[in-house]
């Protein structure tokens, strides 16, 4: 039996045409002005390789303490798909569809649900609930 | 115990709430509104996150208040939230980059 996972979705329309918006993921120089989970939060993108195969290396910094990720990119389809392995068994896929003059954009992150996930999830996501509530 | 709280999370919309309300506290029709859920919808989820623990309520006057109770998100259930504020304050920071490109 397949391990059970989770995915969280999120959407959002941009004004910019697919092309840029691909662009905005695959050329590292602007994905480091946008990408990282919270302002407070420092990421350093040592790989990122966007073709099939392609090597993912980030370093997220959380209170402190340090995490490591290491993927890879599955699929690059520009300008349309992405789909990458982030953190153990974790896939990210980004979609870029002509939405107007503009792209919706897609983001699917599927990940292990349940107890097994715990240890993995929780080391890379820790940043205190009290910053939390102070959002 | 973070089972319990695991299995009310289990659903994308009571984690869209639990998000929502990360960001500060909501009355109950506040919450109708922005998610768009019927009445009855909007009992389940709110009566499944309050008996979870993870949601108080305060009455001001007829309206409920409903805020985060923090210290029952642990774990994974932690990590979901964050998860999706990190990818949504990342996606409205893209946003403001292919602004500022498109000038």
């Amino acid at each position: 039996m397949p391990a059970p996972t989770e995915t969280l979705t999120l959407e959002r329309i941009y004004e910019a045409a697919p092309q840029r918006v691909f662009e905005a993921w695959t050329q590292v120089d602007v994905l480091g002005l946008w990408f990282g989970c919270a302002p407070d939060t420092f990421w350093k993108v040592h790989l990122w390789e966007p073709r099939a195969g392609g090597r993912i290396h980030v370093s997220l910094d959380f209170d402190g303490h340090p995490f490591e990720v290491r993927g890879q990119f599955l699929i690059v389809d520009a300008p349309k798909r992405l789909r990458y392995r982030w953190s153990g068994d974790e896939v990210v896929e980004v979609t870029f569809e002509a939405h107007g003059s503009g792209t919706k954009l897609r983001v699917a992150h599927t990940f292990p649900a349940g107890a097994e996930a715990r240890t993995i999830l929780t080391a890379g996501w820790s940043a205190s609930i009290e910053q939390l509530g102070r959002v | 115990m973070l089972d319990a709280v695991f299995d009310v999370l289990a659903n994308e919309r009571r984690r869209e709430i639990v998000a929502r309300l990360a960001r500060g506290p909501m009355t109950t029709p506040e919450i109708g509104r922005h998610f768009g859920f019927t009445k009855q919808a909007l009992n389940r989820h709110v009566n499944l996150l309050e008996e979870a623990g993870l949601v108080a309520r305060t009455l001001h006057g007829r309206v409920h208040e409903l805020s985060l109770v923090p210290r029952r998100l642990d774990g994974v259930a932690r990590w979901i939230v964050e998860l999706r504020r990190g990818w949504g304050a990342s996606l409205d920071r893209l946003d403001e980059v292919l602004r500022a490109r498109a000038d």
